[in-house]
C-alpha cells in the first residue's frame, strides 16, 4: 500500500484536513465573504443590547452593534497567521536546536538541552505574557504575537527531532561509513533531513493547534492583538461578561478556537499512526 | 515506541467513584478575596453591611484621598465642619454655627462641644487646624492643596473656635471645609490608621472594614460594621450578590441591566438619581489633529451621542458641560445632532477631503474597564466612519488617572464637581491655570478665564450663572471637549436593606444605611 493511499484510508486525518483546509478558505476569503466590515456598527441595531441570531446578522451582534460572523471570519484570519506564522518559526527553531544537538552531540548537545529544559521548565502562558508585556501597546500586531509564541513553543519539537536525529545518526554512521569522505553537511542535508519529514509535519500540525490555544488565551488575557481588533479571544473577554444575557457572544468564538485547534489536532495524531506504521 | 506492559491500570468504577466525590468539592468557590463579612451579619459578630466595588482605593488618609472610593470611605468615618443635605444645600455638622467678617476675609467656626473621636476623646479645633495645615503643606504633596490656596491662615484661639483668614474674600470657603480633606486629624497623624470623627471607625484598611462609632450619637442605623470589598469585577460583584454575600452594589453591572430594570420585583430595590457627572471625549487642542478646530467640530458632528446613553443603560444626552443641578446649568442649549456629510466636509475644508492620513492617528486613553472600552469603541468607529483614525489604548484605572492628564492626544472620561459649584466644575479643567494638573485639553482662552475669574468670588444668583453661561457658550465653540451624557446612577440592593440613596455631593455613601 502506498504512502499515499495509507493516508487517505484515515479518517480522523481526513476529518481533521478538511476543517483545517475549510478554516484556512474562510480565513483566506474572510475579506470576500464577510457580510458587514468587521468593526462597523449594523444601523438599526441598538446600541448595548447584543441581539441574537437574526436575518442581517446570523450570528448575533454584541454590545457595539458588530456582527458577529464577521469578526468570527477575521479573527480566524488573525488565528490562522499567528497559527501558522508562529508554527513556522517554532518548528524552525526547534528543528534548529534539536538536529544540531542530536548529530553533535557532546557538549553541544549538552548545552543546547539544558536551555531547552530551561525553557520548558516556565508554563508557556506565563512566558508568554512576561514576554508580551514587553512589546509596546502600538507594535502589538499579528507579527509581535506570532514572534512571542513562536520563541516560546519551539521545545517540544526541539526534543522530537533530537532523538529521531539521534536514532537517524546511528543508522548512518554506516552509510558515512560507505560514503568515505562526504561532508557532514552533505550528510545532514542528504541523509538526515529528509528523514525527518514524517516528524516534521506532525510536529508541524501539533505546534499549530498548540500556537492558536496560546494565542486565544494571550489575547483573551488582554496582551494578544491589541484591542480592539476581532480577534477569538478578545471576542471571548467581551463574551465572558456577558456570558449570562448573551450566550452566543462567547459561543462562536470558543466553537471556532475548539474546531480549529480540533482539526490541527486530528492531523497530529493520525498522521503520526499513518506514516509510523510503515 | 513499545507499550509500557509493566504499569498497573486503575480499575474503571473506583476512579469514577473519586471524581464523583471530589467534583462537588471543586465546585464550591473558594474563600473570597478582598474582604471578610458574611452577608447575614452572623459572621465575626454583629449586623454588617457588605459592600463591592470594581474600583480599587488608592488612600484612606483624609489629607490624600481623592479618587471616587477613597472619598467615600473617608466620608463614612469623618465628619467635617459642615456638610451638604440631601438637596445640596451646605448644612452644619461638627460646626454649630459660622460667620464671615465684614470684608469676606474670615471666617470664624463654633464648633459643638459635644464632637469626639472613636475613642472617645473630644474632637477640637486644633484638631481642625492640624488637618488644613497639613493640606496646605507643599510636602504633603495633597491633591486637595488647591481649595485651600486662598487661606494665609488658621488658628484655633480656644478648644471651639476656629478661625480662617484668607488672602481674597471668597464665598465658597464654607463649602471647601465640607471635603474630607478638611476632616479633624490627631497629631501626631498616622497616615494608615487616621482618626475617626465620624458616624463609622474605620477599623482596618485591608480588608476596608468600618465599625460603628459609639461615639457619634446621630448614627441612628443599627448597623454594627461595614465592609468594602475593592476591585472586584463586575460579573464576580453580580455573582457575590446574587448570593448573599455583598448587601449592595454602586451599580447594575452592563450584562443584568435590562433583566433587573425590567422584573418589578428587583426593580423595587433600584435606586437611580442623575448626579453631577459629565462624560466627555477631551482632546489635547496643542496637538494635530486637535490643534485644528474645524477638525474638532467634524469629530462633535461625527459623532453619535445617543449611543452613549443606550450603551450607559441609563444617562441623560449632554447638552453642555456643566451637568443639570449644577447652578449655571443652561437648559436652553442643544448641540447639533450627528451629521456625516457635514463632518466630511469639514474635513474636507480643514485640507483632509479623504479623512486623515494614518500618520495622523492619535490614541484615545481609556480606563481598563468595560464601561469605559465600550465608550472608546463606539467613539472611535464614529470617527473613522468619517476619517479621523483613533487608537485605543485601555489601561488600568490608576495609570488612566496620570496618563490621560500628561500625555493624551485625546481620551474619553468623566468629570465632576466636589461641591455643586460651575466653577469648581469648569475651574480646573478648563482655566488655563489648571494646565499642568487637570486641564488635559491644555485649553486656554483668556476671555474665558476672565469670565470664570469674574464668577468666583461672587454670590450665587442669576448674574453669576449669567457669566457661566457665557463662559460655556465661548467654550463650546472651542470645543476642547465634546460633552456626550450626564450620568445617572444606579443603586442596586438586597431585601431587608434600607436609606440607599444617591447624594448630590457625595454620591455614593456609606452613612444613612440601615439592614433588617
Amino acid at each position: 500500500m502506498s504512502a499515499v493511499a495509507a493516508v487517505l484510508h484515515r479518517p480522523w486525518l481526513t476529518l481533521g484536513t478538511l476543517l483545517a483546509v475549510g478554516m484556512l478558505l474562510l480565513a483566506l476569503l474572510a475579506p470576500r465573504i464577510a457580510p458587514h466590515e468587521p468593526s462597523q456598527r449594523l444601523p438599526q441595531v441598538r446600541v448595548g443590547r447584543p441581539a441574537g441570531p437574526g436575518p442581517r446578522h446570523p450570528l448575533g451582534t454584541d454590545r457595539q452593534g458588530r456582527d458577529v460572523l464577521s469578526r468570527l471570519l477575521y479573527g480566524a484570519r488573525s488565528s490562522l497567521i499567528i497559527g501558522l506564522g508562529g508554527m513556522a518559526l517554532a518548528v524552525g527553531i526547534g528543528l534548529l536546536v534539536g538536529v544540531v544537538a542530536g548529530y553533535f552531540g557532546g557538549w553541544i548537545d549538552g548545552a543546547l538541552m539544558r536551555v531547552t529544559d530551561v525553557v520548558m521548565a516556565f508554563p508557556a502562558i506565563l512566558l508568554a505574557l512576561a514576554l508580551a508585556a514587553v512589546i509596546p501597546v502600538e507594535r502589538r500586531d499579528e507579527g509581535s504575537v506570532l514572534l512571542v509564541i513562536g520563541l516560546i513553543n519551539w521545545t517540544g519539537a526541539a526534543r522530537l527531532f533530537r532523538s529521531e536525529t539521534l536514532s537517524l545518526r546511528e543508522r548512518l554512521y554506516v552509510e558515512a561509513a560507505r560514503s568515505m569522505g562526504a561532508s557532514q553537511g552533505r550528510i545532514l542535508g542528504r541523509h538526515v533531513l529528509p528523514h525527518l519529514l514524517p516528524t516534521l509535519l506532525v510536529v508541524a500540525s501539533l505546534t499549530t493547534a498548540t500556537t492558536i490555544l496560546l494565542d486565544a488565551g494571550l489575547s483573551f488575557l488582554g496582551v494578544g492583538v491589541r484591542f480592539p481588533a476581532p480577534t477569538w479571544g478578545l471576542m471571548l473577554q467581551e463574551g465572558q461578561q456577558l456570558y449570562r444575557v448573551a450566550p452566543w457572544l462567547a459561543l462562536w468564538p470558543g466553537l471556532a478556537v475548539l474546531v480549529t485547534v480540533a482539526a490541527f489536532n486530528l492531523i497530529a495524531f493520525d498522521l503520526r499512526r499513518a506514516l509510523g506504521a510503515r | 515506541m513499545m507499550k509500557n506492559t509493566s504499569m498497573h491500570r486503575l480499575p474503571r468504577w473506583p476512579a469514577m467513584a473519586m471524581l464523583a466525590l471530589l467534583l462537588p468539592l471543586a465546585g464550591c468557590g473558594g474563600s473570597p478575596s478582598g474582604g471578610a463579612g458574611g452577608g447575614g451579619g452572623s459572621a465575626a459578630g454583629g449586623k454588617t453591611l457588605t459592600v463591592a466595588t470594581a474600583e480599587d482605593v488608592q488612600s484612606l488618609d483624609p489629607g490624600s484621598a481623592y479618587d471616587t472610593w477613597s472619598t467615600t470611605v473617608v466620608h463614612a468615618f469623618t465628619r467635617r465642619l459642615v456638610d451638604w443635605d440631601e438637596t445640596g444645600k451646605l448644612v452644619p455638622d461638627l460646626a454649630e454655627r459660622w460667620e464671615a467678617s465684614a470684608d469676606g476675609k474670615t471666617y470664624t467656626f463654633h464648633l459643638r462641644s459635644d464632637a469626639k473621636f472613636s475613642d472617645g476623646t473630644a474632637v477640637e479645633a486644633g484638631h481642625f487646624k492640624a488637618a488644613l495645615d497639613r493640606v496646605r503643606d507643599p510636602k504633603t504633596a495633597s491633591k486637595g492643596m488647591g481649595f485651600y490656596s486662598g487661606i494665609t491662615s488658621v488658628e484655633a484661639p480656644d478648644a471651639t473656635t476656629l478661625v480662617v483668614k484668607l488672602k481674597a474674600a471668597d464665598p465658597l470657603l464654607p463649602q471647601v471645609m465640607g471635603l474630607t480633606f478638611a476632616a479633624p486629624i490627631k497629631t501626631p497623624h498616622d497616615p494608615q490608621r487616621p482618626a475617626s470623627s465620624g458616624p463609622y471607625a474605620l477599623q482596618s484598611t485591608s480588608p476596608i472594614v468600618l465599625t460603628k462609632n459609639p461615639h457619634d450619637t446621630r448614627n441612628t442605623s443599627t448597623l454594627e460594621r461595614i465592609t468594602v470589598q475593592t476591585g472586584v469585577d463586575e460579573a464576580l460583584q453580580m455573582t457575590r450578590f446574587q448570593t448573599g454575600e455583598v448587601d449592595l452594589l454602586p451599580g447594575i453591572p452592563v450584562a443584568d441591566y435590562a433583566r433587573v430594570m425590567e422584573d418589578p420585583v428587583e426593580r423595587a430595590r433600584v435606586v437611580q438619581e442623575p448626579v453631577n457627572q459629565t462624560w466627555y471625549f477631551g482632546m489635547n487642542v496643542t496637538r494635530p489633529p486637535w490643534s485644528n478646530p474645524k477638525v474638532r467640530r467634524a469629530a462633535l458632528l461625527a459623532m453619535n451621542r445617543q449611543a452613549h446613553v443606550e450603551l450607559a443603560g441609563a444617562g441623560r444626552l449632554a447638552n453642555g458641560i456643566l451637568p443639570p443641578r449644577v447652578p449655571g446649568h443652561h437648559t436652553g442649549r442643544a448641540l447639533p445632532a450627528q451629521n456625516v456629510a457635514e463632518a466630511k466636509r469639514l474635513l474636507a475644508e480643514a485640507g483632509f477631503p479623504n479623512g486623515l492620513p494614518a500618520t495622523m492617528r492619535s490614541v484615545m486613553w481609556l480606563s481598563n474597564s468595560t464601561q469605559y472600552k465600550d465608550h472608546g469603541q463606539a467613539i472611535q468607529s464614529d470617527l473613522a466612519a468619517v476619517g479621523i483614525p483613533v487608537e485605543l489604548r485601555p489601561v488600568a484605572l490608576s495609570q488612566y488617572l496620570k496618563g490621560y492628564r500628561d500625555n493624551a492626544d485625546c481620551w474619553y472620561g468623566g468629570w465632576y464637581p466636589d461641591f455643586p459649584d460651575a466653577g469648581n466644575f469648569l475651574e480646573p479643567v478648563l482655566h488655563s491655570r489648571g494646565i499642568g494638573s487637570n486641564n488635559a485639553a491644555r485649553y486656554r482662552n483668556p476671555k474665558v478665564d476672565q469670565l470664570l475669574d469674574r464668577a468666583h468670588g461672587m454670590a450665587a444668583g442669576p448674574e453669576r450663572d449669567a457669566l457661566y453661561r457665557q463662559a460655556e457658550d465661548l467654550i463650546l465653540q472651542d470645543l476642547p471637549w465634546i460633552p456626550l451624557y450626564f450620568e445617572v446612577e444606579t443603586r442596586y440592593f438586597r431585601e431587608g436593606v434600607s436609606g440607599v440613596k444617591v447624594h448630590p455631593v457625595w454620591r455614593q455613601m456609606l452613612t444613612g444605611i440601615d439592614k433588617r
